[in-house]
């Protein structure tokens, strides 16, 4: 039985892999809102089910190592994602050589305010939310927190989505998309208050 | 990090292009030409005070100095160049301001000393309106070259600036990212003068210049990156990992002939279809007017870089 609880295990993650590259294949931009809301969700679950069975097959390692900043500037979206995932579920974190905690929470806090110029409400608030691990203070982090706020509708939702409802017309895709946004925003917000300094 | 033989490699690239920053092709004003050409004198005008603090080691930088002293000199003594000063007095700042340059080199040329009195006979180019990066550039170069004697007061000029005022560090566009580079060029003359700043506040402006620094790197805008490294350099953060990284990043993107590229990925990394298709579509000039901004930018960060190491090992002695 455990032997089939394995492979059984080890199917299921390939699936989900495979589903995850179908996924990023996908023409997001294409997409209408309600399918994209629903896109971001199966990309959400895909990540958190991939990163899980990492965490296990990598096992009570439970390690993650940070790249060095070239790396990490260079990641695509969805790879950064991930590793970010990863950062929040791994138990001990690993630097790069010749860097603190200091001075890569620094470099996580600009990376968060270069997506929060291109509005990625998403990608601020998983960067965030993974860069409380690194327990220290950051002034960059913070003003990334500050736009997470300012992100804030005036029903509390999170995701200025007043726009695109309205060119739409279809108010359920808006409410689809925002609470994917609202949860993505509060898990940050919460893990980055909670952080021990 | 930046070393001698890359500089010098860059500089025979400059050398070998000097004909395409000719601000009159053909006898008519290029107004595109013309903004290389005040670029190339100001590089120029840095890169000199650095070889002369760098003596005979390198044979490679004095001449180049030397060929594009006389380059300059000899484009700046055309009398198409005077007169079409004199035809567009309001657009005289870009004609006059690479002889200013080369006045700060002690140059004197009576032409163009007669041209800048009648200028002042119309308070011209000081008063014509500008972007406020681009007046303190004005400021800069006439009180460089000794036309104005008192240094301008770049303390009070900072505290109206968006960088002094603005708050935070999101909301700033391209044209904005390029003026604090600036802002911080001139206030501190590219390293010859101490910050004038308090600690205080030039932590703050560090902050917003590393924030920058790392969006333009995600969006591979290396001239962009490169302003902004300089000016971390000259505010003193060289030692900062982010500036150490991106600084190895603009090295290794250096391609073979000495050039830094405008943006994307570097050459070597295209195909050879697609680089045999980018050879025919451009031509020698559009290449060189499309990197030579760049690679003015990397060279003072380079020369800025050794200058800053020659004082600390100086020091360390």
């Amino acid at each position: 039985m455990p032997r089939f609880q394995s492979v059984l295990s080890k199917r299921i993650s390939i699936a989900i892999r495979q589903a995850d590259v179908w996924l990023d294949s996908v023409d997001v931009e294409a997409l209408d809102t309600s399918a994209k809301a629903m896109h971001a969700l199966a990309v959400s679950i895909c990540r958190q089910r991939v990163c899980l069975h990492k965490l296990v097959e990598g096992t009570r390692r439970n390690q993650v190592f940070l790249p060095n900043a070239d790396v990490l500037v260079n990641l695509s979206r969805p790879a950064l994602l991930r590793l970010m995932l990863q950062v929040v579920r791994g138990r001990h974190i690993e630097y790069p050589d010749e860097w603190t905690s200091q001075e890569y929470a620094g470099l996580l806090g600009g990376l968060a305010l270069s997506y929060a110029r291109d509005g990625d409400l998403t990608a601020v608030a998983i960067i965030v939310r993974a860069s409380a691990r690194l327990r220290t203070r950051e002034a960059l982090l913070d003003e990334a927190c500050l736009f997470l706020l300012d992100h804030q509708s005036e029903s509390g939702g999170f995701g200025l989505l007043a726009a695109e409802a309205a060119e739409k017309g279809y108010d359920q895709a808006a409410i689809g998309a925002q609470l994917k946004a609202t949860v993505d925003v509060i898990s940050a917000l919460d893990s980055y208050v909670e952080r021990a300094l | 990090m930046a070393d001698l033989r890359q500089i010098e490699r860059a500089l025979c690239w400059v050398e070998s292009r000097l004909p395409s920053f000719d601000p009159f092709p053909r006898n008519k004003p290029d107004y595109r030409r013309l903004k290389a050409f005040g670029e190339l004198t100001l590089m120029f005008l840095y890169l000199s005070e650095w070889a002369s603090d760098l003596g005979e080691k390198s044979p490679v930088v004095n001449n180049f100095c030397r060929r594009c002293f006389l380059f300059i000199k000899e484009h700046c003594e055309r009398s198409v160049y005077l007169e079409a000063a004199r035809k567009n007095p309001l657009r005289a700042e870009v004609f006059v301001l690479p002889y200013l340059y080369l006045r700060t080199k002690g140059y004197r040329s009576p032409r163009h000393e007669q041209l800048m009195h009648w200028l002042s006979g119309f308070c011209l180019p000081q008063s014509v309106e500008l972007l406020p990066y681009r007046e303190w550039g004005r400021q800069h170069f006439l009180w460089k070259s000794g036309w104005v004697n008192d240094q301008p007061p770049w303390r009070r000029y900072y505290k109206p600036t968006a960088l002094a005022m603005r708050k935070g560090t999101i909301y700033w566009d391209m044209l904005e990212a390029y003026g604090i580079a600036h802002t911080v060029f001139y206030m501190t003359d590219f390293g010859r003068l101490s910050v004038p700043l308090p600690d205080r506040e030039r932590a703050r402006v560090g902050l917003k210049l590393r924030s920058l620094l790392i969006h333009y790197w995600r969006l591979k805008n290396w001239d962009l990156t490169a302003e902004l490294l300089l000016s971390l350099l000259l505010l003193g953060f060289s030692q900062e990992q982010c500036v150490i990284q991106a600084s190895a990043t603009l090295d290794k993107l250096l391609r073979k002939d000495g050039t830094l590229p405008a943006d994307g990925r570097p050459n070597k990394r295209r195909s050879r279809r697609d680089k045999r298709k980018r050879r025919k579509i451009t031509s020698v000039d559009s290449y060189t007017l499309d990197c030579y901004h760049p690679t003015f930018v990397w060279l003072l960060y380079a020369i800025t870089k050794c200058s800053c190491n020659a004082q600390i090992s100086v020091g360390a002695i």
